[in-house]
């Protein structure tokens, strides 16, 4: 076994610039641009690795790859799943026994068995909280989507535990809350809660820094919200 | 250069739309002759027609001096049936009908009516060409709703920015007060009271609104005196539909300009102080042109056949009115060519638009 | 939260911000009485309303085009309606050889310068064995003297039946009394014009005008004896167990017909217009509510679909609504139920037809909030909170319904308000102009008017489309202060 968590080779994406009616006729080849331009590296079991830029390089879209929200247009990213998400894998998709290829299409539940494994804090703390919907509410989707805690009384536990590692205390005040109601530091620890609450095993960090040292943290603490010890996790800080 | 691509690039983009519009066109006449024989409506008038005419057959020959035997009318009859029967096109089915009427309507071969009733709005004699019968019928429409939707626009437009300046005070909701009553009264009631009011009850307006067809006839050919006659006619539904249409007219002006005026440039530019005319000439009109400009070209364009019952409460002899006689007596020709003509013109109005779109915003350029 | 408490917040929340302006509270006023009249109604009305309103049995008793009875109070001239229940009365009894007379004298007060619009005497009696047959004879003394013999003089064989069904409402022997009562206008009057107009003669004063050589009438106010004598040939039957019959039959009335009638008048076939305008409100509020939740709901899932998949569909819908905008709704609405109208022979017209006019203006509604609606869901669908959804693993449907939906239903409620009137406007403006479909609305009853009515006939004509007004307004005050709701823009 390996110890590379993530090995991202080559990965491109580039968007397409709509072109006006005459470019279409004069036959030139489309121009792109290119957002991630073949960058490669490797994620080893227990680190933290950061993608170092200026604004405007190209980071947050290298990890909005990585986390499957928009399709690449190149390149290879393995990543070795963990044992329980490795079971709802059909066993076709496995490379070398636990890998499986971020940037390909994969059927619908393996996307979402993999959401388990993988999951994204975003730059912005208030964009990325629904405006309209409490914290709880926030906090008790991803559970209800993975049918984790199987009563009201099981998830709102879990929530509270989830508030309360992110220090938003105390979580019965918090999970009431609306966004706009907290500050803009404690929103980012609800971001971190989300995305801590499903135990994955590798977090897409494309935020500033500062939360970092939290999720380091957390990490020492190898995040007992369910009993599945001996997991390391990753951090990929872009 | 560049002028010829940005002309190539506004081409291909009119075309587009131009394509789509005249599909509209197609679906609305296809639609319409679709409805007439698969409900069997047009062949209902047909038999029944065929019918009345075998009848009066029948009735001639045995009322006839030199009667023929009795299965000699049996024969003649049934011959007499057969002929009306090719000749009206019944022995094939509805589709081998209709469909050439439809190419027909589209090429602009309208046709004769076969409808009393029909050539009885226009004043023209039974069988007359249908193009004949609607250019007779449309100056009548013109003068009356158009016109009547003309006023209200200026009137909405002339309102609209002097309330705006002033959201909030008395006369302000007064007008939305008054604009939402307006739109809960159907105008064809407005007319029913205007009429029991001002006609019957005041006698200051005529009862029988045909007889304004030879004022208007007079007008057009250049007689002015009878723009007093025209007018005596034309007040009191021109006034009711001045009444209702306006409410929501102003009311529609003065939200597009809201919207306008609530943006930071407007506050930006009462901050810099100034004047009222300036900033509602150059910052709000502008901008609100768009949407105005739409509201207006369509409104104008609807007034054609979306006021049929409007025409039938005052009985004015209108596009309205021609179209529903049409429909009540089956008319199928005519019937095809309003609705073409409804929608032609409508359509006409959006291609427009959308020329005048590309020169008013200046985002939508290519 | 649990969602009942989270739509009851924002209910109340609604509630509060519609009530905050003047328009809301106008309009949540009208709401509230239009609903509770109209659940009432729908309580109260009775099964089969269509066939019951249109057949004509139930209305006979009433006088035809009678304006209101409170019309007093506008210079009309009121007539009440005068019934006599005859079994509660005691007539004189005489029995002469075989035959038993009741004599029954009632008194009418003519007190208003008009005439009854009709008499009726109605017997409904099983008359005990024996008696053989029956004679129901009417004379009128009125105030001037004068006696007319025998208007009504009817004769019923009781051989084979021991019931008398008797509905009497002609004054048959109209004209020989007059002729017998004024003999000296014999000449002058006509038989035709007394068999016309039988209650200008029964009720008026009779006299001969020089200048248009014939015999005019004008209404004779004062005291009426009606002297009703009802015989029976009987074989050995005691004048007791008759009289007795009598008072317990089933009915045995004269009536004599107002010009008044009812809170709202009568139409031309006697209908109490009032009960037919109260039986219109549900009716009136389904059919706004149906067409509406219809094209509402096509409208919403169409924008979304659109606005969310993009693509192929999106183009299509898109095209399509821009498509439909351009065909005329009116004329091809017109054409469409009148064809069927013609065409349609079944026994459910009247529901068949309604259902295509709807069928229709939903087809045509549906377009406007889609676009809407699809502009809403694009620019939802590019939030960053709908991506971090989609990380944590949030299916389309989920985020459809969870994340966009909450945020559109202001539109959904406004759409839904601003569309009710339309189908209730469009059903009476289709009515209106003669296309009917028979089925007992507002609509209707102004499509009679106009048909049926005379333009002076205001409480038939007006009510109606007054009705249909308020309950326009009603919805369209709501938007109004929807409006506020929705779109904060146009907040003072």
């Amino acid at each position: 076994m390996s110890n590379v968590k993530l090995e991202v080779n080559d990965l491109r994406k580039y968007f397409p610039i709509r072109r006006g009616l005459t470019e279409v006729l004069s036959g030139k080849p489309p121009r792109y641009v290119r957002a991630v331009d073949g960058i490669s590296f490797e994620v080893i079991d227990g680190e933290i690795f950061c993608l170092v830029g200026e604004s405007g390089c190209g980071k947050t879209t290298a990890g909005r790859l990585i986390a499957r929200l928009i399709e690449a247009t190149g390149g290879k990213a393995m990543y070795r799943v963990s044992k329980n998400v490795k079971e709802m894998i059909p066993e076709g998709l496995l490379v070398n026994g636990d890998y499986v290829n971020l940037l390909g299409k994969l059927p619908g539940s393996v996307d979402k068995a993999l959401r388990l494994d993988i999951q994204i804090i975003f730059q912005d703390p208030y964009g990325s909280l629904n405006p309209r919907m409490t914290i709880g509410s926030i906090l008790e989707e991803p559970l209800i989507i993975h049918s984790i805690g199987s009563t009201k009384e099981e998830r709102q536990e879990i929530i509270y535990r989830a508030l309360s590692e992110v220090k938003l205390n105390p979580p019965e005040e918090f999970v009431e809350r609306y966004p706009h109601m907290i500050s803009g530091g404690q929103r980012q620890r609800v971001a971190i809660a989300r995305a801590m609450i499903l135990n994955p095993s590798l977090v897409v960090a494309a935020t500033y820094e500062g939360v970092s040292p939290l999720l380091t943290q957390l990490n020492n603490k190898s995040f007992p919200f369910f009993p599945l010890k001996g997991q390391s996790l990753d951090i990929l800080e872009v | 250069m560049f002028v010829w691509v940005c002309l190539v690039g506004v081409a291909t983009v009119l075309a587009r739309r131009a394509v789509f519009l005249a599909l509209a066109l197609l679906i609305a006449v296809f639609l319409t002759g679709f409805i007439l024989g698969a409900t069997g409506y047009i062949d209902t008038i047909i038999n029944s027609i065929i019918n009345e005419e075998v009848r009066a057959y029948r009735q001639a020959l045995t009322s006839s001096p030199q009667k023929p035997p009795a299965e000699e009318i049996e024969k003649l009859v049934a011959q007499r049936k057969q002929e009306l029967i090719a000749y009206w096109g019944m022995d094939k089915p509805w589709q081998a009908r209709i469909i050439p009427m439809v190419i027909n309507t589209f090429i602009l071969n309208l046709g004769r009516s076969p409808s009393p009733e029909v050539t009885n709005v226009a004043g023209l004699q039974p069988n007359s060409l249908v193009s004949d019968v609607i250019a007779a019928c449309l100056p009548r429409t013109i003068f009356m709703i158009t016109l009547a939707e003309a006023i209200t626009i200026l009137i909405a437009l002339a309102v609209g920015p002097f309330i705006v300046y002033r959201i909030g005070s008395f006369i302000d909701r007064f007008i939305v007060a008054y604009a939402a009553l307006m739109n809960a009264f159907p105008i064809w009631w407005v007319a029913l009271v205007m009429l029991l009011v001002f006609s019957y009850d005041l006698g200051v307006a005529p009862k029988q609104f045909r007889p304004v067809v030879t004022y208007i006839n007079a007008l057009l050919l250049g007689d002015l005196n009878a723009l007093i006659g025209v007018l005596n006619y034309v007040w009191l539904p021109i006034v009711t539909i001045v009444i209702v249409l306006s409410g929501p007219w102003i009311y529609g002006v003065r939200a597009m300009l809201i919207r306008i005026v609530k943006e930071d440039f407007v506050t930006a530019a009462i901050a810099r102080g100034l004047p009222e005319k300036q900033i509602l000439r150059r910052y709000i009109i502008r901008p609100a042109a768009s949407p105005i400009v739409t509201n207006v070209l369509l409104g104008l364009a609807g007034t054609l056949g979306g006021y049929i019952i409007t025409e039938s409460v005052f009985d004015w002899p209108g596009m309205g009115t021609l179209y529903y006689a049409a429909v009540t007596s089956g008319d199928a020709q005519t019937i095809l060519a309003l609705t073409y003509i409804f929608t032609l013109v409508y359509v006409i109005a959006r291609f427009i638009l959308e020329v005048l779109y590309i020169i008013l915003d200046p985002r939508v350029r290519l | 939260m649990s969602l009942l408490s989270k739509m009851y917040e924002s209910w109340s929340w609604i509630r509060k911000e519609i009530l905050s302006q003047v328009s809301g509270k106008v309009a949540f006023a009208l709401l509230i009485a239009l609903i509770v009249v109209s659940v009432y109604a729908a309580i109260l009305m009775p099964p089969d309303y269509a066939k019951y309103w249109d057949v004509g049995s139930k209305w006979v008793d009433n006088p035809y085009n009678a304006p209101p009875e409170w019309a007093s109070y506008l210079g009309y001239v009121c007539i009440p309606q005068t019934f006599y229940d005859l079994r509660a009365v005691k007539p004189g009894v005489s029995e002469v050889s075989g035959r038993v007379v009741f004599t029954y004298n009632i008194t009418y007060n003519l007190s208003a310068r008009d005439y009854p619009q009709g008499l009726r005497i109605r017997a409904n009696i099983v008359v005990p064995q024996g008696v053989r047959n029956a004679r129901i004879r009417v004379d009128v003394i009125k105030p001037d003297g004068a006696r007319l013999p025998a208007i009504i003089d009817t004769y019923v064989d009781l051989t084979n039946t021991s019931l008398i069904d008797l509905n009497l409402d002609k004054p048959e022997g109209i004209v020989t009394a007059v002729m017998s009562a004024y003999r000296d206008l014999v000449k002058f009057l006509s038989v035709e014009e007394i068999s016309i107009f039988p209650m200008k003669y029964i009720f008026g004063n009779l006299s001969y005008s020089e200048t248009l050589k014939k015999v005019e009438t004008t209404p004779l106010p004062g005291r009426y004896m009606f002297v009703i004598d009802f015989s029976f040939r009987v074989f050995n039957v005691q004048s007791q167990d008759i009289l007795r019959a009598v008072e317990k039959s089933k009915e045995f009335s004269l009536l004599i017909k107002g010009t008044c009638y009812g809170l709202m008048g009568t139409d031309y076939k006697g209908r109490d217009l009032a009960e037919g305008l109260f039986y219109g409100f549900p009716i009136a509020l389904a059919i706004g509510l149906l067409v509406a939740l219809a094209s509402t709901a096509i409208g919403v899932a169409a924008g979304l679909v659109s606005g969310y998949y993009g693509g192929f569909i999106d183009e299509l819908i898109q095209r399509t609504v821009d498509v439909m905008g351009s065909i005329p709704l009116l004329p091809i609405l017109i054409l469409i139920a009148q064809s069927i109208a013609k065409t349609y022979t079944g026994e459910d017209k009247p529901i068949v037809m309604l259902t295509a006019i709807f069928a229709v203006l939903i087809v045509f509604s549906w377009g406007g909030l889609a676009i809407i609606i699809r502009s809403m869901t694009l620019s939802i669908k590019s939030e960053l909170y709908v991506e971090a959804a989609k990380a944590v693993g949030a299916s389309n449907l989920r985020i459809i319904s969870k994340h966009i939906l909450p945020q559109i239903v202001p539109y959904i409620a406004a759409s839904l308000v601003y569309s009710t009137p339309n189908a209730i406007l469009t059903e009476a403006g289709l009515s209106v102009l003669g296309i009917r479909h028979g089925y007992p609305t507002w609509g209707n009853i102004l499509s009679e008017a106009r048909q049926n009515g005379t333009i002076s006939q205001w409480w038939w004509i007006l009510p109606p489309g007054f009705l249909i007004a308020i309950v326009s307004l009603t919805f369209v005050l709501l938007g109004l202060a929807l409006e506020k709701v929705v779109e904060p823009k146009l907040r003072r």
